[in-house]
């Protein structure tokens, strides 16, 4: 009769299976065995038979030709259920195998003993037996037994040794299949900081190749900023101290940065560590991720702009619109404020004459984003506001509106506008976006309609100022230049076709010093210019009418007092000349005003050639002698310039006559004036020495103001008209020079001026 | 050239008289006297002088308009005109010397040294 099958056949099964050893060639280990079972019991068979399905299978076998056998006739099918020693005698007395085939048949088996092959700590029926077999009846001595259970255990160790080694290439393969398909990125690295292994997923993530591991370390691999910590960890591990999990950033090949969070723990061997293992997973993603949702928490939180969120409850219905989120800008935004659960027309009823609540529905629904500008209301509490909105879709049948208060710029626009429209004068104001502002006395100035919208555009206004002026291209040439250097006001005149005069005056506007827009203002000066044109031709006149009689008047006077007209005596004669000084007085008087109304008007023409300083000064004593022997002064020049100055010669012969004149009438008989000439850097300095009484400091300012005489200290009349140096004053500037007094009373004046020489007037030397 | 005759030109007698006085007793010169435009060309085109003193501004024929008809007549294309003036701006001496003057000569002027100016103001001119 054949074995019954055990009851934990399924995992016995599984248990020879996990072996891999069935079907497996010979083993001289095992062969060995059973040839010392084979003596040690003195039988002719041995051998080491697995219980298979529906078989048994011998690994090792001695004495027998046949590789298996069915299980159905196997002895080993009823050795495996115990745990003992399994032994028939003589078979031929056992019911259970006096039957059996290979008892009956050819074999002739008498004698079985066969023990359970049994791992350690391994329960239930055993995989197979080691087993010895003789043709006759036999009985095993107590020895025999022990030397059987010996073998058997080297048998088992074989096979366990065999399961081991199977078991570690499986796991080998497990591991190196977790290491090459795993995501982790797993590392070992020397205590000097080489890397020892890396994974696939290592190279994979950081982007580097296994040429380049040789010549990496684990810090050129760490983020700079983590490396402190990356040393602390290692000296904890070295030294055998447990750490926490890391949270670091790995940089990748290309400089990428990969945020990994891992563990890492160290290898030792003889107590002294090997090397440092590391398991880390690329947290990037979810890093970025949080960074986001925190960042939108944070901006949401920040923005100045009032952010509302919308719920569409029924998608066929406006009015559900239900308000289901607001950002702290939104709360503090009295108009909807704390309305959270509320529907849109409760919170603002307003929204609904605009049409918002419908766009809402709309963009709910997945309708594209929209701005809308200037939606302007009054609030509940009467104040006008005005907002631009951005109404954009949001998953779940949601609409998020973006809200600013433009109420502030729009009143500020508004009232620049006001401001410029009102202005009284012409002005243009150009925003850098070329938007247009002009006042309405623009309109009038080209002789427009008032509507604003005619000149929205800033070339369009230029081109129609160019097109009224006489020299259009002329006034367009300008206008370019002055907007490729914007950054100075600048001026000019415009001589319109219809003869008005415009004076055109340029301000950049500026904002940190860069222009943002350009301000253009016009003047209709055709008024000024006619009076000024009235003003020459009435002080012409003027000169003409005053100068006609003087002209008798003095010459009358001059006839009389020179006798040639028959005798003037005594107190006649004194009167005469008193007369007669008083008329040259009025007649200077004249001339003066005349020539400081064409300086002040800017129309004094100067004709400047190259003098010589030395020159022009000795001319003017040899002219003044006479003058200064009257007044017992003597006259002469001293020094020299090396240079020639650029200089009208009779205006500048005028400036130091009135000098001289002044330093002969100060000075005391006896006294000595000088005109001294000396070389400036790029000048001529000329300086008119007197031994007069000198000018008290607190006086010097009004010396050259009109109309400004000082009192002469010795009574002596000084005949002068007042405007001397102030014309001469004028003079020197309009040569681009300088005029002063250097003076201390009782030592005498020095008025001196300076003026550019040619070679600095051209340019070619600075001062 | 010396000087013996001028014709003195102005509309203002005062200045006429001055002129005349300055002249005659200072210079001892033989001096006509007119006191328009047109009659400076009807005495020049007479006896033609050695030399016209001309106003400027006058009513009627100015100045300017009398020289240019003086050098219409034969015998006084090259006679010496002087203008005498109120009006010195240089672009105004500028135009008269274009016009042919001789020279100007400034109002007021000063009697008792006007026959010196002129002569030296012929004496500059070649």
């Amino acid at each position: 009769m054949s074995a019954p099958l055990p009851s934990d056949e399924e995992s016995r099964l599984a248990r020879l299976r996990a072996l891999a050893v069935l079907d497996t060639p010979t083993e001289p280990e095992l062969d060995d065995i059973i040839a010392l079972a084979a003596a040690v019991c003195d039988v002719p068979i041995a051998l080491v038979s697995l219980v298979d399905a529906d078989r048994q299978w011998f690994k090792a076998r001695r004495g027998l030709v046949a590789t298996e056998t069915s299980r159905d006739i196997a002895f080993c099918a009823h050795a495996i259920h115990g745990s003992e020693l399994f032994v028939v005698e003589d078979a031929t007395l056992d019911a259970r195998f006096s039957e059996n085939p290979l008892v009956r048949g050819e074999l002739g088996i008498r004698f079985y003993a066969g023990i359970p092959l049994r791992f350690e700590g391994e329960e239930g029926s055993a995989i197979g037996t080691l087993c010895v077999i003789d043709r006759k009846p036999r009985i095993l001595t107590e020895s025999q037994r022990d030397a059987l259970s010996a073998l058997c255990r080297q048998v088992v160790a074989h096979l366990g040794e065999r399961r081991r080694g199977r078991l570690l290439e499986e796991r080998t393969v497990q591991l190196q299949d977790i290491l090459d398909n795993g995501s982790d990125l797993i590392q070992t690295v020397s205590p000097e900081g080489k890397f020892l292994f890396v994974n696939r997923a290592w190279f994979e993530t950081l982007g580097f190749t296994p040429a380049d591991l040789p010549q990496l370390t684990m810090f050129d691999v760490i983020a700079p900023e983590h490396h402190a910590a990356a040393r602390k960890l290692v000296a904890k591990l070295v030294a055998g101290e447990e750490t926490p999990p890391i949270d670091t950033v790995f940089i990748g090949k290309t400089g990428r940065r990969v945020h990994v969070e891992g563990v890492v723990d160290c290898h030792f061997v003889d107590g002294k560590a090997e090397h440092t293992r590391g398991i880390f997973r690329d947290v990037s993603e979810q890093r970025a991720a949080e960074v986001e949702k925190s960042l939108y928490a944070e901006i949401t939180r920040a923005l100045p702009l009032a952010l509302r969120i919308y719920h569409l409850d029924d998608e066929d219905d406006d009015a559900s619109l239900r308000l289901v989120f607001e950002n702290p800008a939104a709360e503090g935004d009295a108009i909807a404020a704390g309305s959270v659960g509320r529907k849109i027309d409760e919170i603002v009823p307003q929204l609904r004459a605009l049409g918002l609540p419908a766009l809402y529905r709309s963009i709910a629904l997945g309708g594209p984003a929209r701005t809308v500008d200037g939606i302007g209301f009054r609030t509940r509490e009467g104040q006008m506001k005005t907002w631009t909105i951005r109404a954009f879709p949001l998953p779940g049948r949601q609409v998020g509106v973006l809200i600013q208060n433009t109420t502030e710029r729009v009143l500020l626009a508004s009232r620049l506008e006001t401001l410029v429209r009102g202005l009284q004068s012409a002005v243009v104001l150009v925003t850098e976006e070329g938007t247009l502002l002009a006042s309405r006395l623009f309109y009038e100035l080209l002789g427009l309609p008032r509507p604003s919208t005619l000149l929205t555009e800033f070339p369009e206004a230029l081109r129609r100022i160019a097109d009224a002026c006489r020299d259009s291209e002329g006034c367009r040439v300008r206008a370019a230049k002055v907007l490729t250097a914007p950054s100075v006001r600048q001026t000019d005149e415009l001589l319109f076709a219809d003869g008005r005069v415009i004076e055109r005056d340029y301000l950049p506007i500026l904002v940190h010093d860069r222009e943002h827009g350009h301000l253009w203002m016009y003047r209709d000066i055709s008024e000024r210019k006619e009076l000024e044109r009235m003003k020459d031709e009435f002080v012409s006149t003027v000169s003409h009418e005053l100068r006609t009689p003087l002209t008798s008047v003095s010459g009358a006077l001059k006839l009389l007092s020179s006798g040639v007209v028959g005798d003037v005596v005594s107190e006649r004669l004194e009167l005469v000349r008193i007369a007669e000084v008083n008329c040259d007085r009025l007649t200077r008087l004249i001339d003066d005003i005349l020539e400081l109304e064409k300086l002040d008007a800017g129309r004094l023409e100067l004709h400047r050639t190259a003098l010589d300083a030395h020159l022009l000064s000795s001319k003017l004593t040899d002219a003044l002698q006479a003058t200064a022997k009257l007044a017992e002064v003597s006259l002469l020049v001293e020094g020299k310039a090396s240079e020639d100055v650029l200089a009208d010669g009779h205006r500048i012969t005028q400036v130091l006559a009135n000098l001289v004149s002044n330093a002969i009438k100060f000075s005391p008989r006896g006294g000595s004036v000088r005109i001294c000439l000396a070389d400036r850097p790029g000048r001529v300095h000329f300086a008119v020495h007197d031994s007069g009484p000198g000018i008290p400091m607190d006086k010097r300012d009004r010396l050259f103001v009109r109309f400004q005489q000082l009192d002469a200290t010795d009574g002596r009349p000084k005949g002068g008209t007042g405007l001397g140096l102030a014309i001469a004053k004028e003079l020197v500037v309009q040569h681009g020079g300088d005029i002063g007094v250097e003076s201390s009373p009782g030592a005498g004046s020095v008025f001196w001026f300076e003026l550019p020489t040619v070679r600095a007037a051209n340019g070619e030397v600075t001062r | 050239m010396s000087v013996r005759s001028v014709l003195l030109v102005d509309d203002e007698p005062d200045i006429r008289r001055i002129g005349q006085l300055a002249l005659q007793r200072v210079a001892k010169w033989d001096v006509r006297l007119a006191s328009s435009g047109p009659e400076a060309v009807q005495l020049a085109a007479a006896a033609v002088p050695d030399l016209i003193l001309l106003d400027v501004m006058m009513p009627g024929v100015d100045g300017p308009t009398t020289l240019v008809k003086l050098r219409e007549l034969e015998g006084l294309k090259t006679t010496p005109v002087i203008f005498m003036t109120a009006k010195v701006q240089r672009h105004e001496v500028d135009r008269y010397l274009a016009l042919g003057a001789a020279g100007v000569i400034a109002k007021p002027f000063d009697p008792m040294t006007l026959a010196t100016q002129i002569v030296e103001l012929l004496a500059a001119k070649p």
